[in-house]
């Protein structure tokens, strides 16, 4: 990765933090801390964009600075000015970050708003009321200290220049002195001039804590060791043991943060997506030499094959892990949304998250963005009443939008519940008469109405309203999560909230999926949602209804044969393969079963893009392509048959 | 990106003398076949980096571990001064 994707990377993540942090600031337990690591980030990013020569960043990451660092002294209190300015300038910083990225390093930014971050450090604000002591973030007094460096190897070539480190970490404090030592650097051939031989010292006097002093380094410590401490020679020998005892502590805490016990490596997501594809390769060749080896029926032959089928398996489940991140770090951006639509509306919402750790593949939580930033938008426009209705209903006037996320059968769920209003089932009724998508005498359960909203063009919303109603609807949200293999559901509770529930694969890379043949193809159903497979009765409760008696439950069928008009006649037994998926159950009738297998899921071509009930491709391990059934939509398409009215 | 010349009496280095350059300025180097580098006449060279002058350093080692470096602009003795190779650069 060069020095500018590092840099780019991890801006990113300070500024995530630091968004994150300003937003909890007002409830924080402990705002002295708070403070500090807002201040570090800061200062963090102002060092790596001087390494680089981003003067746009430094001067508003240093008017950040200068302010927190008034706020640490107690000079200035944070306030909401302060604040607002404070997140004015993330937003600023993340504007030129993305600036960069896009290949723009000439942007400037915004002078009125740096200026105000320096009038304001300079006190130009309401002065800061009497605060207790122990609130106070003390400054530390300035102090001796030496800071080792031994450059990685790899630094330079990663684009880094070792010097504008050494430089920049002198500015933390005064009177520094540095001794570099190139003595590493062979004299022979073997000399390789990319790579980095130096190691350096610098004595400085600072005020600055240890680990601000390393975070100059944050950049490059993957490769890179340093260490700080109080200067060597000034100790006295048992004091050297105190100097150690000093630099673990910090280095320990760091780690800890990261991954107890774990070194973190950084890796471009390129060579994962790389990986994963290769992987896919290994599960279809795997798949390929499985069923010949079944076809040839020697022991021997089977027992290897079946020691590398679990190989396989083992290496796919690694692999895919690798790929896997926290869905906090996409939850927590809309701390920041539900804060500005807050006080766009006059009205008062917090926001609490469940589940931040719960992972999934990263391609899946980049791809949710948007479609829960439109929910999120809907639930705050038009779920959550004004604070004064809230009271008449006999709700508290702050309202709350929940944020969750848990695993649950192989599948992420992700909750956005709001304790708003709910549906409006009236009121989307006559829309969806009025608009023609349903008959006026239509009988239609609770369950069918509130589907209604995802029906393409709806909108109960007489005045499209600035937040919300941008064009987008809910069929566009449904879209965007089916397009990654998943569902929409909506909870309404009318008084109480509503909860729209996403149900998303953990990835969309490789899946366990159960083979059925219908015609002469193969077709393949994700294995998680299997439920049973029984023989099709000869004599159906309703063939004409498209529904069958299981064991005295009733369950909607879908013949796939007639679905997807596969030719020929159909066998004298028929089997079903019955498929759960959010709480709803269906019966896929099919020719015959073939038995579970790996697939890799293979994107479709244009020309079945838009094909209903197909939800990508495969490779067999017979060499023939596969479809991999949508059973999201065929569920749909056999519950909505089983509704009376429904003209969509 | 770099040129290198030996005149006989100095070794002339013009150009960035950085990451992206020093591979080249070693094969180059390695080409003059020439012994005595001690004196580096640095007068047309605009930039120079941390590698460039671990690469300067590799030279020195292979004349006693000192050069002397003549005709450097202010960048240029500011990079060699802050790695603490000032001594090298002649007034």
């Amino acid at each position: 990765m060069s020095g500018h994707a590092v840099f780019i990377e991890e801006a990113k993540e300070l500024l995530a933090r630091v968004e994150a942090s300003l937003l909890g600031f007002a409830e924080a337990a402990d705002q002295p801390e708070v403070l500090n690591e807002v201040f570090r980030a800061a200062h963090t990013l102002k060092g790596a964009a001087g390494v680089f020569g981003f003067e746009a960043i430094v001067q508003f990451a240093h008017g950040a600075e200068s302010l927190l660092d008034k706020a640490r002294d107690g000079v200035v209190q944070l306030g909401e000015v302060e604040l607002k300015a404070l997140l004015a300038a993330h937003d600023e910083l993340v504007r030129l970050v993305e600036g960069i990225e896009a290949g723009n390093e000439d942007l400037q930014g915004d002078g009125d708003l740096a200026f105000q971050l320096l009038e304001l450090a300079e006190g130009n604000a309401p002065k800061p009321k009497a605060r207790p002591a122990a609130k106070k973030a003390a400054k530390p007094p300035r102090e001796p200290k030496h800071v080792e460096v031994r450059f990685g190897p790899p630094v330079m070539k990663e684009g880094f220049d070792p010097l504008d480190f050494l430089e920049h970490l002198e500015k933390c404090g005064k009177n520094a002195k540095r001794t570099c030592d190139f003595s590493a650097v062979p004299k022979d051939d073997t000399f390789d001039p990319e790579h980095c031989y130096l190691k350096a010292t610098v004595d400085l006097e600072t005020d600055a804590s240890d680990e601000v002093l390393r975070s100059v380094f944050d950049f490059i410590l993957d490769s890179t060791t340093v260490t700080v401490g109080a200067p060597v020679k000034a100790a006295p020998p048992l004091e050297a043991a105190k100097v150690l005892e000093r630099v673990a502590p910090a280095k320990k805490e760091k780690e800890e943060k990261e991954a107890p016990g774990e070194k973190m490596v950084k890796v471009p997501a390129s060579r994962l997506d790389a990986l994963i594809d290769l992987v896919g390769e290994l599960v279809i060749a795997a798949a390929t030499s499985d069923a010949a080896s079944q076809r040839a029926d020697v022991l021997a032959t089977k027992e290897a094959q079946a020691t590398v089928t679990q190989l396989v398996s083992t290496i796919r489940d690694t692999a895919l892990s690798l790929r896997m991140v926290p869905i906090g770090e996409t939850f927590a951006r809309f701390h920041r949304v539900v804060r500005d639509v807050s006080k766009q509306l006059e009205k008062d919402i917090a926001l609490e998250v469940k589940g931040a750790e719960t992972e999934l593949d990263k391609s899946i939580v980049e791809r949710l963005v948007d479609p829960l930033t439109h929910i999120i938008r809907n639930s705050l426009d038009h779920g959550v009443e004004l604070p004064a209705a809230r009271v008449a209903a006999g709700k508290p006037a702050k309202a709350t939008l929940t944020l969750s996320a848990f695993h649950e059968g192989g599948s992420i769920v992700v909750d956005v519940r709001d304790d708003g209003r709910g549906l409006d089932r009236t009121r989307i009724r006559k829309k969806a008469i009025e608009k023609g998508l349903i008959n006026a005498d239509a009988v239609l359960t609770d369950e069918g109405i509130d589907e209604l909203i995802f029906v393409p063009g709806f909108s109960s919303v007489d005045q499209v309203s600035e937040l919300s109603g941008r064009g987008v609807g809910m069929d566009v949200v449904r879209r965007s999560i089916e397009g990654l293999r998943g569902t929409v559901q909506v909870i309404s509770k009318p008084g109480e909230g509503l909860t729209v529930r996403l149900r998303v694969p953990l990835t969309l890379a490789i899946i366990d999926g159960f083979q059925v043949g219908v015609g002469g193809r193969t077709w393949v159903v994700p294995l998680k949602v299997v439920h049973e497979c029984v023989d099709l009765p000869l004599v159906l409760e309703s063939e004409t209804h498209h529904r069958l008696d299981l064991r005295g439950e009733v369950v909607p069928f879908v013949r796939l044969r007639d679905f997807f008009s596969v030719s020929g006649a159909k066998p004298e037994r028929e089997c079903v393969v019955v498929v759960e998926d959010g709480g709803r159950r269906v019966g896929l009738v099919v020719d015959r079963l073939l038995g579970a297998s790996q697939a890799v899921i293979k994107p479709l071509g244009p020309l079945f893009q838009n094909m209903e009930g197909i939800g990508g491709a495969t490779l067999l391990g017979s060499g023939e392509v596969g479809f991999v059934v949508d059973v999201a939509q065929l569920i749909r398409r056999a519950t909505n048959r089983a509704r009376l009215g429904v003209v969509a | 990106m770099v040129k290198l010349e030996h005149d006989g009496k100095s070794l002339r280095l013009e150009g960035r003398l950085d990451i992206h350059s020093v591979k080249e300025a070693l094969s180059t180097f390695k080409g003059l076949g020439a012994r005595d580098c001690k004196r580096v006449d640095v007068k047309g060279l605009e930039l120079l980096d941390t590698a460039g002058v671990q690469w300067l350093y590799w030279l020195a080692q292979r004349h006693g571990g000192a050069l002397e470096v003549v005709h450097a602009s202010k960048a240029v003795k500011a990079t060699l001064k802050s790695a603490g190779f000032e001594p090298w650069v002649a007034s």
